[in-house]
């Protein structure tokens, strides 16, 4: 379960995180709810083979979703992991 | 541009054509910022995607809008670059679009055959005298009264004579059988008919059928056997014995009118004879022209295209044997000869139209050619009064016409065919003209 590619589910492909990634050099991913930040900068360096300096994360509650019907649901929970690399490490984005 | 040009026989021509990567990258960049602009990805508004992802997401699309603005751009460019005379582009493929963005293609052309254009000013042609001669007068003349012929049933007592018009009923049988019975493709008409007309001469009907039928008086019935000829059209039918029942109901000679000013005024309301005369002398004399003009024209076709030996795009010639060979049926049938008929002679039908068909479009080429060295062109004036002209054959209005022959990529087959018949008009009036000996017509 503490794979790299169980705790990476994807990269944000964003306005935002696209914006982020040219001025910054940080890159957006969408993890694992419980993935801890040391893990997520682990899955980065096997992944990419970039040095990560630093890991920020911020947790979402799924949307409610409701169809026509009374039948309720809920999207998943997620967690974002904002993702500065070092100086001159840079991921492809698209 | 790198174009390296391959002919192949038959009017192929083939184009190697490799692009440079500047070119390559300025149209990509031009296609993809097109995407970019429009293009609508989740995460983004339009506009807003990075170059990298829009090339991503849409290479495919990318690569094709590239391919389509380059390629026929490129090749109108190699085309007019080695100078081709191209009539159509046949085909494009083994596009390769490398990494660096380097393009190669191959383009298959049909081009216009390859000829030496031989001499064709100054031709001296024979041309038929346009002369009006009082015989051929007198013949149209006689024309016109057989024309307006009356028939009249016989005043005196006698059986039909050879010559006369008989008008009969008649019932026609084999072994008991009516012969359509026995020979489907035979035809209703040979096993019986009422009201028939025949005229009296020896191969009327069927050879004998006349002849066995003289002497006969009106209300007379007689019956006799025919042998059907061994070449009847109809396969089995030939040496068979047909017997006929013929009622003979009337006898009736042909009247000519006199030709009098009585008869002018019928022919042309109001006129004189000798009026009706000087109308029949004009018809006869622009018949003429016409024709000696037809055939002026004819005969320097003939003379230059004597002088050229080319190749032909076997494509052309098959769709333009077909057109003939579709025209030569639908002749046949309006003269209403049996499809079987048809069948039989396909072989020589066929080559006949084949053969048309390449003199047709090797006249097209050479006349194309002579345009192209004369500086011949077709103006909007001449191009509009033509498009006049068809609308008022087709019953059109000119615009509905025009996007009408548009659709049907139709507009360059016009402009061709007013340029050959301006080209071939520039020929006739740059040939001299020779009378032609009175018995032998003109060069056809």
């Amino acid at each position: 379960m503490n794979e790299p590619y169980d705790i990476i589910t994807t990269i944000r492909l964003t306005e935002k995180a696209t914006i982020l990634a040219e001025k910054d050099n940080k890159y957006v991913f969408q993890v694992r709810p419980h993935a801890t930040k040391t893990q997520i900068r682990r899955a980065i360096e096997t992944l990419y083979k970039k040095t990560v300096v630093s890991v920020n994360t911020a947790n979402y509650a799924g949307k409610k979703k409701r169809e026509r019907t009374a039948a309720f649901g809920q999207q998943a929970d997620w967690k974002k992991a904002i993702v500065t690399l070092k100086k001159g490490d840079k991921i492809e984005l698209a | 541009m790198n174009v390296v040009v391959e002919n192949l026989p038959n009017c192929i021509t083939t184009l190697r054509i490799e692009l440079e990567p500047e070119k390559v990258n300025k149209a990509w960049e031009a296609v993809t910022a097109d995407y970019t602009r429009y293009a609508k990805l989740p995460g983004y508004r339009p506009g807003k995607a990075p170059k990298a992802v829009i090339e991503k997401k849409f290479k495919k699309q990318i690569r094709e809008e590239l391919e389509k603005k380059l390629l026929s751009d490129s090749c109108r460019e190699a085309i007019s670059e080695k100078k081709l005379r191209v009539l159509s582009l046949a085909q494009i493929d083994d596009v390769e679009l490398a990494d660096d963005k380097t393009m190669k293609f191959t383009a298959t052309l049909v081009t216009h055959p390859d000829f030496e254009l031989p001499t064709y000013k100054g031709l001296t042609v024979e041309m038929k005298s346009t002369d009006v001669t009082e015989a051929e007068i007198d013949e149209s003349l006689e024309n016109l009264r057989e024309q307006a012929a009356d028939f009249t049933n016989i005043t005196e007592e006698r059986g039909a004579a050879m010559d006369d018009y008989v008008v009969v009923d008649y019932t026609g049988t084999i072994e008991g059988k009516p012969v359509h019975e026995a020979f489907p493709k035979a035809g209703k008409p040979l096993s019986g008919n009422e009201d028939f007309w025949i005229r009296m001469t020896p191969e009327a009907f069927f050879p004998g059928y006349a002849a066995a039928l003289v002497g006969a008086k009106p209300g007379e019935t007689r019956t006799f056997v025919i042998d059907v000829p061994e070449e009847f059209p109809v396969a089995g039918m030939g040496g068979q014995k047909i017997q006929y029942v013929v009622k003979l109901k009337e006898i009736k000679m042909k009247v000519l009118p006199m030709l009098d000013d009585a008869f002018a005024d019928t022919v042309a309301k109001g006129k004189t004879l000798a009026e009706l005369r000087t109308m029949a002398r004009e018809e006869l004399a622009r018949q003429k022209k016409t024709d000696a003009e037809a055939s002026k024209r004819s005969a320097i076709m003939t003379q230059i295209l004597e002088k050229v030996e080319c190749e032909l795009p076997v494509d052309m010639v098959r769709t333009q044997t077909r057109r003939i060979l579709a025209d030569i049926v639908r002749e046949n049938q309006e003269r209403g000869i049996d499809d079987e008929v048809l069948k039989e002679n396909e072989q020589q039908i066929l080559g006949k139209a084949s053969e048309g068909a390449r003199e047709q479009l090797k006249g097209t080429f050479v006349l194309l050619r002579i345009a192209e060295a004369e500086g011949i062109q077709v103006t909007k004036l001449e191009f509009s009064h033509r498009i006049n002209q068809l609308s008022q054959r087709y019953q059109m209005k000119p615009a509905k016409l025009l996007k009408e022959l548009e659709k049907r990529n139709a507009i360059d087959q016009i402009t061709e065919e007013i340029l050959t018949a301006k080209t071939l008009e520039f020929l006739a009036s740059n040939a001299t003209v020779a009378d032609a000996p009175v018995e032998t017509p003109a060069a056809e």
